[in-house]
């Protein structure tokens, strides 16, 4: 397995590399130097003197090949530098909005594996009744809900009218639980239906396993049948698919991080996105690209830890 | 749930906050607190609370906005030279002293004299500060575009380097002498601009690029406590400031702003800016009671449901809101360039006349701006030296049959909107950065009035730095635009007619007129007074005749403010507000506690149905495998 995990290590080289040169051919397609000037320098009406000044001192005049060098060079040794809009240290960003980024991520998925194979498990459990099929039928519809709406709308109910929670803002320490809760259950509520569908669908794969009905034909209980043994072995696809989506969690709660105030890492990104910030959007590319190759990493070794028959190689 | 509704409480601040004399705020997307460099208002509005200039705008004057003195001792003085240049001098209070702060000696600032604000002007000088009203000054004061020049050469040991047009009184600290080449009356507007604030070379010295968001150091009435970008600032009262009281109220200013008249400044000790990015979110925490204000302008307030009219239970709630047009104009430009639209023959007048008659102002103001904008009738807004409330713009009286526009049109050459050469629609496209729902609604309503004459209105979306590209290349026919005043003065809205001022400068049209141009020289040179408004005026009438632009509306911001803010009037022009704003913290932990008690009631509702759903369904379960060992037993 050692081998296997070195093997799978070295080819993120090369995926890191062709993931940062797409970035960099993108960016500078969409936007050229003398764009990403305009909107990083903090002038209305900027002369094409502070234009050039400002690509000069930005390194952005240099040949692309000689700046993806560079930036390449800078992505690996995690030097990320400061950004182009705000000349803030990016390292120094990315480490505080990591903080707030993975409670909300670590709450939704960690309460989607218990409530999502709790409701999946009921649901299986009362499989052919009028519980599986209006439970099949709400799940579907919250799957067809746009998540934009599940926030503005359980927002406004949980937060402003319920007054459940701070509908925006977050502290550091010990009082950051009151802020990321309510997010986290939005979060929960947008993804539960489409996880109870995966789940349910994993539960009744073994269910109809031979050793289930073995167990059943030896009198085991059914209760037992589906706590001891059906739900260790759905445990194997269930734990695998949740892992690694866990650094698209991280990255990608931009729009819950919006709405409530939260600084994550969601916001950074599009915060920098909008304003042409390239070299905290290499940066963010850089990470989500890392975070998700260890992610597929930790899911295959778990995966083979997990279920003995299976040997990386 | 549970969890939530019994162990949190919606407060988004540390727990017991909102009961101190704390003013809680919120802040939008900051770029830089450099003086010399920021030009954004978001930035304004805290930087002015700490780095204070030699005038500032009077909180109670509105419209106009009159500049008063603030770090400044007694009104300039004008020297005339031999030579015909003149000579100011500004004398500075001599009780202005920088906060405490690591870079000065000992930890503690220092007293701030005329040499401070000469090192502001050199920064501005300083190419690498890339200062936003360089260009303003550079020509006017002497050698300010030399001294810049050196910069290049010397480095930054060029600031050792006298700048011959401003420097301090060699025989009085705290009197600094600017040398203008040619009279400048907005001279005064600059030294009311934080790029003049007196700032300490050591701040810069030993912060550098930190000065851009995690320094800010000067003697106003606030210092800096703490900055998290993207999160939240904290600003604490600067124990060295000067004494400074708020001033008594003329005849007519609510009880509520002038409650303090009188207090020495700041009212508040602390001010907490958590910064939110969505307006739905400031809404809802001002609807909460722990926003003590907010503001909305139109492009917000499609988010902000009722930042435009108090709601019966706002009113019930004792909400006061306040509207304030701002010297912000948006308007519609011609390529004056164009093939099609440009130039200056009757035709191409007369096409642009026909389209601006086809656009209704009223439409855009109530629909796409909902009361927060005052139809325009020319660039300059109300407040500023020139306007005329009883103007009609012949060419924005919109009828809507468009009999006038359609006449016009046909006499520009194009009956019907049609393209005697091709024989079909004229096409006109219209460039917007259509990046939020407003200005998506905006788009659609003026491509409808437009196409109304026939016309064929093709809409190029981008996003701002597409779009800026496309206006900074001249690669636009007709395209939308805003301007808000650096200086409320009409001098800073007429340089949009100027021929030094292409793109990428203000003068997006590309708008040329040698008449404009003398009397936009005389208007820049010219102090205020009747002479002068009647040149404005008379420049107003020959820039609508050719119609290089199709004005929309003046915007106005409206603040909402809660029952226990005091001290909260919004000048047009002007951001050190922050420093006369009180608030009433036992009412507000009292109107707070009674606007937020969680309803529980939900929850046990939720664990009742779920129950009830479940039920018949394991009593089913039950049946099945009771039937099923029956069967067994049976057999």
């Amino acid at each position: 397995m050692i081998r296997y995990i070195v093997r799978r290590i070295l080819y993120t080289v090369p995926i890191l590399v062709g993931v940062s040169l797409l970035t960099f051919l993108l960016f500078f397609g969409i936007a050229s130097p003398d764009t990403i000037a305009r909107r990083n320098l903090n002038i209305h009406n900027p002369s094409q003197a502070q234009i050039k000044d400002w690509i000069q001192k930005h390194g952005y005049d240099r040949p692309l090949p000689e700046q993806f060098e560079r930036h390449m060079e800078s992505l690996f040794l995690f030097q990320f530098g400061n950004s182009d809009a705000t000349k803030e240290p990016i390292l120094d960003r990315i480490k505080r909005g990591a903080i707030p980024s993975a409670q909300i991520a670590g709450l939704v998925i960690l309460s989607s594996l218990v409530v999502g194979l709790s409701i999946a498990m009921l649901v299986a459990y009362f499989r052919g009744t009028y519980v599986d099929t209006s439970g099949t039928l709400i799940c579907v519809g919250m799957m067809s809900i746009v998540y934009v709406v599940y926030v503005i709308g359980l927002q406004a109910l949980l937060g402003r009218l319920l007054k459940y929670g701070p509908i925006a803002g977050y502290q550091h320490g010990w009082d950051a639980w009151r802020f990321v809760l309510l997010p986290a259950v939005i979060g929960l509520a947008a993804r539960i239906g489409a996880d109870v569908r995966l789940y349910r669908t994993f539960l009744l794969e073994e269910i109809g396993q031979d050793y289930v009905r073995t167990a059943r034909a030896k009198g085991v209980r059914e209760g037992r049948v589906l706590f001891g043994h059906v739900l260790k072995n759905a445990m194997i696809p269930v734990v695998t698919t949740t892992v690694s989506t866990i650094p698209l969690l991280i990255l990608g709660s931009l729009i819950l991080e919006s709405f409530f105030g939260i600084p994550g890492l969601g916001t950074y990104l599009q915060d920098a996105i909008l304003k042409n910030d390239f070299a905290v959007v290499r940066a963010m590319v850089f990470l989500g690209a890392v975070l998700y190759i260890v992610g597929l990493l930790i899911t295959d070794v778990l995966y083979a830890t997990l279920d003995p028959r299976l040997r990386l190689e | 749930m549970a969890m939530l509704a019994v162990g949190c409480g919606n407060d988004p601040y540390p727990r017991g906050e909102v009961s101190k004399p704390v003013l809680l705020s919120g802040f939008g997307d900051v770029t830089s607190f450099d003086p010399a460099t920021s030009f954004n208002a978001d930035d304004g509005v805290l930087m002015d609370c700490v780095y204070p200039t030699f005038y500032r705008y009077n909180i109670y004057k509105r419209s106009p906005s009159v500049l008063e003195l603030e770090a400044g001792a007694k009104p300039p003085t004008m020297k005339r030279l031999p030579d015909g240049r003149e000579d100011w001098s500004y004398t500075f209070r001599k009780d202005l002293v920088f906060a405490d702060d690591p870079c000065f000696p000992g930890g503690k600032g220092r007293i701030a004299t005329a040499a401070d604000v000469v090192y502001s002007f050199k920064r501005m000088a300083d190419p690498d500060c890339a200062c936003p009203v360089h260009d303003y000054v550079a020509d006017k004061i002497e050698g300010f575009q030399q001294f810049g020049a050196g910069f290049k050469t010397k480095g930054k040991s060029h600031y050792a380097d006298p700048l011959p047009g401003v420097f301090a009184d060699p025989r009085d600290p705290f009197t600094l002498h600017i040398v203008l080449v040619k009279h400048y009356p907005e001279l005064s507007y600059i030294m009311g601009m934080h790029f003049t604030t007196p700032m300490a070379h050591e701040v810069v010295e030993r912060y550098g690029d930190g000065l851009t968001l995690y320094h800010m150091v000067g003697c106003g009435a606030y210092k800096m406590a703490e900055h998290l970008p993207g999160e939240k600032l904290v600003l604490v009262r600067n124990s060295n400031a000067h004494f400074e009281e708020f001033p008594q109220p003329p005849p007519g200013v609510p009880a509520d702003v002038s409650r303090d008249a009188g207090r020495p400044l700041p009212i508040t000790d602390k001010v907490v800016f958590t910064h939110f990015r969505e307006a739905l979110t400031w809404y809802n925490l001002f609807q909460q009671g722990y926003l003590d204000y907010i503001s909305a302008v139109y492009s917000t307030v499609q988010n902000m449901p009722a930042a435009t009219t108090l709601t019966p239970e706002m009113r019930a709630r004792g909400v006061k809101l306040r509207e304030c047009v701002m010297p912000f104009s948006d308007w519609l430009a011609f390529n004056m360039l164009d093939p099609v639209f440009g130039g200056y023959t009757p035709q191409r007048r007369k096409l642009r006349q026909a389209i601006s008659l086809a656009i209704d102002s009223d439409a855009y103001s109530d629909v796409i701006c909902q009361g927060l904008a005052k139809p325009a009738q020319f660039m300059i807004p109300p407040g500023i030296e020139g306007y005329d409330p009883k103007y009609k713009n012949p060419y924005r009286q919109y009828d809507p049959s468009l009999m006038r526009a359609k006449q016009l049109l046909a006499e520009a050459g194009y009956p019907k909107g049609i393209d005697p050469k091709t024989r079909q629609p004229l096409v006109l496209k219209f460039d917007t950065f259509a990046d939020t729902p407003a200005l998506r609604q905006m788009e659609r309503l003026l491509v409808q009035q437009i196409q109304a004459l026939g016309v064929r209105v093709e809409p190029r979306e981008g996003d701002y730095a597409t779009y800026t590209e496309r206006m900074k290349s001249g690669n636009f026919q007709f395209a939308f635009d805003n301007w808000i005043a650096d200086y409320p003065d009409a001098e800073n809205f007429l340089l949009q007619y100027v021929k030094s001022n292409w793109e990428p400068g203000p003068n997006d049209s590309m708008y040329e007129n040698p008449k404009i141009e003398e009397l936009y020289k005389k208007i820049a040179r010219m102090d205020s007074g009747p002479e002068r408004v009647k040149l404005i005026r008379e420049a107003r009438d020959i820039i609508v005749e050719d119609c290089p632009k199709i004005y929309l509306a003046y915007q106005s911001e409206h603040e909402l403010i809660q029952p226990w803010s005091t001290g909260q009037y919004f000048p047009a022009v002007g951001n050190e507000l922050v420093k006369y704003a009180g608030v009433d913290p036992h009412l507000r932990t009292e109107l707070e506690s009674q606007w937020n008690r969680s309803n529980l009631w939900p929850l046990p509702l939720f664990a009742g149905f779920f129950v009830l759903g479940v039920a018949p369904a394991a009593a089913a379960i039950r049946q099945r495998r009771n039937r099923k060992v029956r069967r067994e037993k049976r057999t």
